[in-house]
């Protein structure tokens, strides 16, 4: 209709939706918290913030498919698309709440790092024996500890949020990581390309993780923009799942490849340092 | 556009991705505070009416307005005087219904606990257990219930009887037939196959087939523009050659004529009279043969039995 707008500018998370997606994802977040306490006495003695990246990316891989794909895979989307809530509303809420319980304590651990909290916590109970705090941790460990789990996490998020039927969602996990392993491996090669010399080369993870940092930015605007557009499926059965098996089967190929690639450098490095 | 229309549809066309053309240049037209009707076999395109109607598909072509409004572009205020029951039960499973209150409560402005707890009791559906523990009619009931208690202005209900049995469908009928009195000039749009429990809520239809409206009509209207006529002749039957204006369908067995016959709602049956001798009885069509006649085709010819 003429004068009518094309989408209300709202808030980018509804309160009530992010209430009652919290009540729902309760186990998820729950769990995160405490896996998160559970680790932060053992920060003392892994004292290296990609243990976090590991958590965190962990996480990211459950939470991504979970809070993107569970509305597909219990049949619930069309409940949800046909409240009142924009659909744009609805995709970033979601998106909002798994990045935000992802941040909050990803932050919170590296803070503890920076800071030497659990050498501190540990040596209110017991006689460490540590005098000297840890030195900071260098500046890309923080980075890729933030960086790899967001990125994990958006892609996963993005692959779950556009499956169409509940077969097709369960690959939102195989789907998210693709991308994310192919910036990885992309990254690594090109390091390699630029920097090697005679004498060898020392990957610095920098590229990858510019590449892992940036690239779901626009991803993430893309997938909110065209998820206003979004439309139920309609075709289900047989032909849904063959495609869908062909597709997990071509992109596992692709990520061997680029996992392979990625590796050549490495080896390189290995066999001739 | 009217504001006296709740739903508004002008050349909408849509076409699944595999080719399967479900709608065909479709026009409708909802006005408030009505009870709506839409009828049609499988495959008549619908739920895609619905869908699109809320925004769940997307047409290749045409206009879809509710309450004035394309659904997509409308503000939250506007959406939330439109609530939709789908054919199939979509709420979440692992809530009970009452999980749903709170959110419901958030996002629809008239929503009515009250009514929502008076409503899952009529229908018998438990407030506290996880809805996907329940049986399929009973989730079918669950969304009734929220339906209903968001104080739509607009509900659109996709078969919504279907999964449920002779008491759940007689207590919907009852809370249609409530919502529809209450005064609040609500606009019911239902799409069933259920023309017996139709018939008994609805003041106007539509008969859809293969992506088109073939009619609306009030229901009386409708169901006064058809007759069945049996026709008594004396001797060996109606004279040969013998037929009368408006017959849609006609056989003949021995000296008794049964006909339908298409006529003017409230007017006499015309070209039966001329028959010297000949008895004639009326009888109004219901719901179910007048939808038939009509996806028959009406332009069909008239058959004769063979005596």
């Amino acid at each position: 209709m003429k004068g009518a707008p094309d989408f209300e500018w709202t808030r980018p998370a509804d309160p009530a939706l992010l209430r009652f997606l919290i009540r729902r994802h309760k186990s998820l977040l729950l769990g995160w918290a405490c896996s998160w306490a559970l680790l932060f006495p053992l920060l003392q003695f892994f004292h290296d913030p990609w243990g976090l990246a590991v958590a965190g990316g962990l996480f990211a891989l459950f939470a991504g498919p979970a809070l993107g794909a569970a509305e597909v895979m219990e049949g619930s989307e069309e409940f949800f698309l046909s409240l009142p809530l924009p659909k744009r509303t609805f995709f970033s809420t979601r998106y909002l709440l798994g990045l935000l319980s992802l941040l909050l304590l990803l932050c919170a651990g590296l803070a503890l790092f920076q800071w030497n909290l659990p050498q501190k916590a540990w040596s209110l109970v017991v006689e460490t024996g540590f005098t000297e705090p840890y030195p900071p941790p260098r500046t890309i460990a923080p980075a890729g500890a933030l960086i790899i789990p967001f990125s994990l996490y958006t892609f996963t998020f993005l692959a779950g949020t556009f499956f169409k039927t509940p077969n097709s969602a369960r690959n939102a996990l195989l789907a998210g990581c693709l991308p994310a392993a192919v910036l990885a491996g992309g990254g690594f090669y090109v390091e390699y390309l630029l920097f090697a010399t005679k004498d060898g080369w020392r990957p610095t993870g920098w590229l990858p993780l510019i590449l892992l940092g940036l690239f779901p930015i626009p991803l993430l605007a893309a997938g909110w923009a065209a998820y206003g557009r979004k439309e139920l499926d309609r075709a289900r059965g047989h032909g849904v799942a063959r495609k869908t098996s062909l597709v997990k089967v071509l992109a596992f190929l692709l990520l061997l490849f680029f996992l392979f690639m990625a590796s050549i450098p490495i080896l390189r490095v290995l066999i001739n340092p | 556009m009217s504001q006296q229309e709740a739903v508004t549809i002008r050349d909408l066309h849509k076409t699944y991705p595999k080719g399967a053309r479900a709608l065909r240049g479709l026009e409708l037209t909802v006005e408030r505070g009505r009870v709506f009707g839409l009828i049609g076999p499988n495959g008549a395109g619908k739920t895609t009416v619905l869908k699109i109607l809320l925004d769940l598909l997307e047409p290749d072509r045409g206009e879809a307005l509710v309450l004035g409004l394309p659904f997509r572009k409308a503000p939250r205020s506007h959406r939330a005087r439109i609530a939709y029951i789908p054919q199939s039960p979509s709420l979440p499973p692992d809530l009970p219904l009452e999980g749903l209150f709170p959110l419901l409560e958030a996002l629809y402005p008239r929503w009515d606990p009250r009514l929502a707890r008076e409503a899952a009791q009529r229908l018998e559906v438990p407030l506290d257990r996880p809805l996907g523990t329940l049986s399929r009619g009973i989730q079918h009931r669950a969304s009734l219930v929220a339906a209903f208690a968001t104080g739509a202005e607009l509900l659109l209900l996709d078969e919504p009887a279907a999964g449920l049995d002779p008491i759940g469908r007689r207590a919907f009928r009852d809370m249609v037939v409530e919502l529809a009195s209450s005064g609040e000039g609500r606009t019911l749009l239902i799409s069933t196959h259920l023309l017996e429990d139709l018939e008994k809520v609805a003041d106007r239809v539509g008969i859809m087939k293969q992506g088109k409206m073939l009619a609306q009509a009030d229901l009386e209207d409708l169901r006064g523009a058809y007759r069945k006529v049996q026709a008594v002749f004396p001797g060996q039957g109606p004279p040969p050659g013998f037929r009368p204006p408006g017959c849609l369908r006609f056989q003949v067995s021995g000296p008794v004529v049964h006909a339908v016959v298409r006529c003017a709602p409230g007017k006499d049956l015309e070209g039966w009279t001329p028959v010297p001798g000949v008895r004639i009885q009326e009888y109004p069509l219901d719901l179910e043969e007048v939808v038939l006649l009509l996806l028959e085709g009406k332009e069909r010819e008239p058959e004769e039995a063979v005596p």
